[in-house]
């Protein structure tokens, strides 16, 4: 079901809620399902600047419950429950912050805080361009990209859809006249595919491409299918924040972004980009230790730079180790995608006791596409190192996602 | 006089796992044969005494395939407790057929 929210609606909150959640209690975390609710929680913590924690509506409650003992979060409002007994406020207030988790594609879950006034701003700075504007939450609304979405729309005082997935989606986005899409390339690559051939595209005043690497063939297919009047593609991630903005409609960024001595500085050290930013988290939370990387945040992505231009072809803790050889999956799928027929895929390990990981893919192919795994491992010979080949293939109609929306590598 | 009865039976159930065995063996050549192909080699006679690494266009990797594509067509892992050793491809029939 598609749901659209209208942020010049004022709050509406349950009984009880609103006290807690300007902060009169201590911290507060917040467990919501419905947009709307979630929403409202937001902004009404933002305006009292209280320290929320927001609980990701798909954590388990055994999950919930482990997080909620390890941080020790005094005041937990959840969706349909009774407010639990009030908690004495702290002598000193809580340092207003927004707390959420990181995707943790790799281990557990962390809890990064940033201030409201830098985590609001990059998406403040987009809304403010497009008063009025429409937008679809392709993310997961309490990830840092989704939190982008609601800052912006918040800033153009304008509306977000909500819906389903992206194969139901083409329908509720002309409904709903939407004029702004921001989401992965996945999701795009995913949009795309289930647009109807006779269902008109929206006028889009912008499209943007986050929250996973971002390549040029998926930059093409967005700009082929909707033709934006700006198609923009941004790098950020949780503990950095919004840290490079691209309008060029080309794969990775110009290098000039790395010598520019402007409010986020960027560099490239060892083959790994570094980024000095004011968006960045204000730290992780007590129980998951501290964040002593200095001015420079070393991400963990790995950058290389060729023809002016720097790219960026994967992640450190995303290569993925096959008997000693480390492989970069996104340039892996990059070179499956651009195989004709295939639509989308994804590279992940399949233990085995021969080898101990074996590459493997699942492939997506276009409808009425035929392709034999004969044939794929052929084509990707001529473009990729032996290694580098995915060994076991599963053709499916659709790929796997977390339910973040990114690329499970397991 | 033919066989005693006792004798007559573990006779029929010898029998029995040799028919099976033979099955197994074609489905284990077909699949060995699936990857050398699928993996840009020529298909080759295979016989039970073959050796899979040293008399085939299988290297170890191709191995690992063929070991995850006989899970998926005989729903066994002989390796689930650990590693197993084999070289021939009738080595590796006989992990199917005690499984």
């Amino acid at each position: 079901m598609a749901e659209l929210f209208d942020f010049n609606k004022p709050p509406q909150l349950p009984a009880g809620w609103t006290d807690a959640l300007r902060g009169a209690h201590g911290p507060v975390a917040v467990r919501a399902h419905s947009p709307s609710l979630l929403n409202d929680c937001l902004r009404t913590a933002q305006a009292g600047d209280a320290q929320l924690i927001t609980l990701p509506s798909h954590f388990h409650d055994s999950q919930v419950e482990a997080l909620v003992q390890r941080h020790g979060f005094a005041l937990v409002l959840a969706e349909g429950e009774a407010v639990p007994e009030l908690p004495t406020p702290p002598a000193e207030r809580a340092t207003g912050a927004l707390g959420l988790f990181t995707s943790g594609t790799s281990g557990e879950p962390k809890l990064a805080f940033h201030r409201w006034q830098r985590i609001g701003a990059p998406g403040r700075f987009a809304g403010e361009r497009l008063p009025g504007s429409r937008w679809l939450m392709a993310y997961s609304p309490l990830s840092y990209a989704g939190l982008q979405v609601f800052f912006a729309v918040q800033a153009a005082k304008g509306q977000v859809l909500y819906c389903d997935g992206p194969t139901t989606a083409p329908q509720a986005i002309v409904d709903a006249d939407l004029n702004v899409i921001s989401a992965t390339p996945t999701y795009w690559r995913m949009l795309a595919n289930a647009w109807p051939t006779d269902l008109p595209t929206p006028q889009l005043q912008q499209a943007t491409l986050g929250g996973e690497r971002v390549d040029q063939s998926t930059l093409d297919l967005v700009q082929r299918l909707f033709s934006p009047a700006k198609l923009t593609h941004i790098y950020a991630s949780t503990e950095v924040g919004s840290a490079i903005v691209v309008s060029d409609g080309r794969e990775g960024f110009p290098v000039h972004m790395l010598e520019r001595d402007g409010r986020v500085g960027l560099r490239v050290r060892d083959g790994q980009l570094e980024v000095r930013s004011p968006y960045r988290m204000l730290g992780y939370g007590a129980a998951d230790g501290a964040d002593d990387d200095g001015d420079w945040y070393r991400t963990p992505d790995l950058a290389e730079i060729r023809d002016g231009r720097v790219y960026i072809v994967g992640r450190s803790d995303a290569v993925v180790n096959v008997g000693g050889a480390k492989i970069p999956p996104e340039e892996v799928e990059a070179a499956v995608n651009r195989i004709p027929g295939v639509r989308d895929s994804r590279v992940f390990l399949k233990r085995s006791p021969i080898i101990g990981s074996l590459l493997s893919a699942e492939v997506a192919l276009e409808d009425g596409a035929e392709l034999a795994a004969a044939e794929l491992k052929a084509t990707l010979r001529e473009h990729l190192p032996a290694n580098w080949i995915p060994q076991y293939l599963v053709f499916t109609s659709d790929i796997t996602l977390n339910a973040n929306g990114k690329k499970s590598r397991r | 006089m033919g066989n005693p009865p006792a004798a007559r039976a573990r006779c029929i159930i010898s029998l029995q796992v040799a028919i099976m065995s033979q099955q197994l063996l074609q489905v284990v050549s077909a699949t060995v044969n699936e990857v050398i192909v699928e993996n840009g080699g020529k298909a080759t006679e295979l016989a039970a005494d073959t050796d899979l690494l040293s008399e085939t266009a299988l290297d170890s990797i191709g191995l690992a395939l063929v070991v995850v594509k006989l899970e998926e067509k005989t729903g066994k892992d002989p390796f689930k407790d650990g590693f197993v050793r084999f070289q021939t491809l009738g080595e590796l029939v006989a992990l199917y057929a005690d499984g």
